[in-house]
């Protein structure tokens, strides 16, 4: 297999890096500097050294078509332990991409000096979601972490998802919208204090399922909203990744 | 007044001199012009093709020229791998790792560059991409077209492997009876 004349080449420019929270994160812009689209790229695997990868949680992850002098992000992180401050560790980014009709192999590299661990910049709801997938379902179980004492409770979870899917599973006092196609909405039916259907600090509700013909998963979206119970206002949010049905 | 005769026996060297004067001015323009004009950062791969088996690991040397006009840590240079077969070649970065620092206007010495690793299901062929530097304030090298041969030992076919046995072993029991008829022959 030979290049093509006209042809997607890479490079990468200054990523954005964070070190907070016990983790390393960066921002990786990845550029297409040939002259032709690469269609239908896909990330296979970040290194950043020999540290353990956070996030993606999954590969492929689907940058779609990258146009001719256009770039995309590529987002990552990893576990911050055995990364020294001031210290040099090489990205690499492998992935594929299409181009006149054939799959081709691409692999970037870029430098990173680790800088001084900051205090997290935005302050986010304590809480995760955990999957429990079968064939054909996905499974998903809200965690509020936040301390007991804390006011914060969990009215909502977002779910970003790629494929068709139905709503099969849904909790007492939740319910949901979804368009079937790029997201579902699940939120507790709950118009007034005490709001006893909302996700209590050191509590955890399952039962949030989703049903597709996909056999494989991707990594998607979510969101999970926090409700301030004193203030009884909308207060924080938790955004992560979290496997559901792929696309293909 | 000069005399005439100094004249004409001077006049061949001063026309020399000038002459000499002129082709070396030209010829350092020459060089000052292809110097201006050279990329920043010159990759060099050599050899640009290896040959290996399924499952082995090449390792592909070469040079790099920094005229950046600026040092250039190798630790700060990144190399770009596309139009590959992923199927088949894997492909990491070496140069970085262990660290030199090389001065403006200067040539590295032969470096280990990057390592191919040809896939377990690879199939016998000539793998291409290419391949470039950047460095890290996003300035490129040439690109280089690297090729990889893939080599796979010929299996005999099963019906190829049958005959060879059967002839074989027709072969051994027929020296055998020959043998035992002339020890026979001999012991009586």
């Amino acid at each position: 297999m030979f290049a093509l004349a006209s042809a997607p080449r890479f490079s990468t420019s200054t990523p954005d890096i964070l070190n907070s929270e016990n983790k390393v994160s960066f921002s990786l812009p990845l550029l297409n500097i040939g002259d032709a689209t690469a269609e239908n790229l896909k990330v296979t695997s970040i290194t950043l050294g020999s540290a353990t990868r956070l996030s993606p949680i999954a590969f492929p992850a689907f940058m779609g078509n990258l146009g001719a002098s256009n770039s995309v992000p590529i987002n990552a992180s990893f576990v911050n332990s055995g990364l020294n401050v001031g210290g040099k560790y090489l990205i690499t980014v492998r992935g594929t991409y299409e181009c006149g009709g054939a799959t081709y192999g691409f692999a970037i590299n870029r430098s990173i000096v680790i800088p001084a661990s900051v205090p997290v910049p935005v302050q986010l709801l304590k809480a995760h979601v955990q999957l429990a997938a079968q064939p054909g379902l996905w499974s998903y179980t809200l965690f509020n972490d936040e301390p007991l004492d804390s006011a914060l409770f969990i009215p909502t979870f977002s779910l970003g998802i790629v494929a068709p899917v139905s709503v099969i599973g849904t909790p007492e006092g939740w319910s949901f919208l979804t368009d079937n196609a790029t997201s579902v909405l699940w939120y507790a039916t709950d118009t007034a204090l005490p709001y006893q259907h909302h996700i209590a600090p050191g509590t955890s509700l399952a039962g949030f399922t989703v049903q597709s013909s996909r056999t494989a998963s991707e990594a998607t979206g979510f969101v999970l909203t926090g409700w301030d119970h004193q203030a009884n206002q909308a207060k924080l949010s938790r955004p992560g990744s979290v496997l559901s049905p792929s696309r293909s | 007044m000069i005399p005439h005769s100094r004249v004409t026996s001077q006049m061949p060297r001063r026309i020399l001199r000038t002459c000499w004067l002129a082709i070396s001015l030209l010829a350092v323009t020459v060089v000052m012009a292809a110097t201006a004009n050279a990329e920043p950062i010159t990759l060099l791969v050599n050899p640009s093709s290896l040959s290996g088996s399924v499952g082995t690991t090449l390792v592909f040397t070469g040079q790099i020229t920094n005229q950046t006009g600026a040092p250039l840590g190798a630790s700060d240079l990144f190399f770009n791998f596309s139009g590959f077969d992923p199927a088949v070649l894997t492909i990491t970065q070496l140069v970085g790792d262990p660290d030199f620092i090389l001065p403006n206007n200067t040539i590295s010495p032969v470096v280990s560059l990057f390592s191919v690793t040809i896939g377990p299901n690879a199939s016998a062929g000539t793998y291409a991409f290419e391949a470039f530097l950047q460095d890290i304030n996003n300035i490129f090298s040439n690109t280089v077209a690297v090729q990889v041969s893939v080599n796979v030992a010929a299996v005999p076919e099963p019906s190829t492997l049958v005959l060879l046995t059967t002839g074989l072993t027709g072969f051994g029991t027929a020296f055998l009876k020959r043998y035992r008829y002339r020890r026979e022959i001999r012991n009586s």
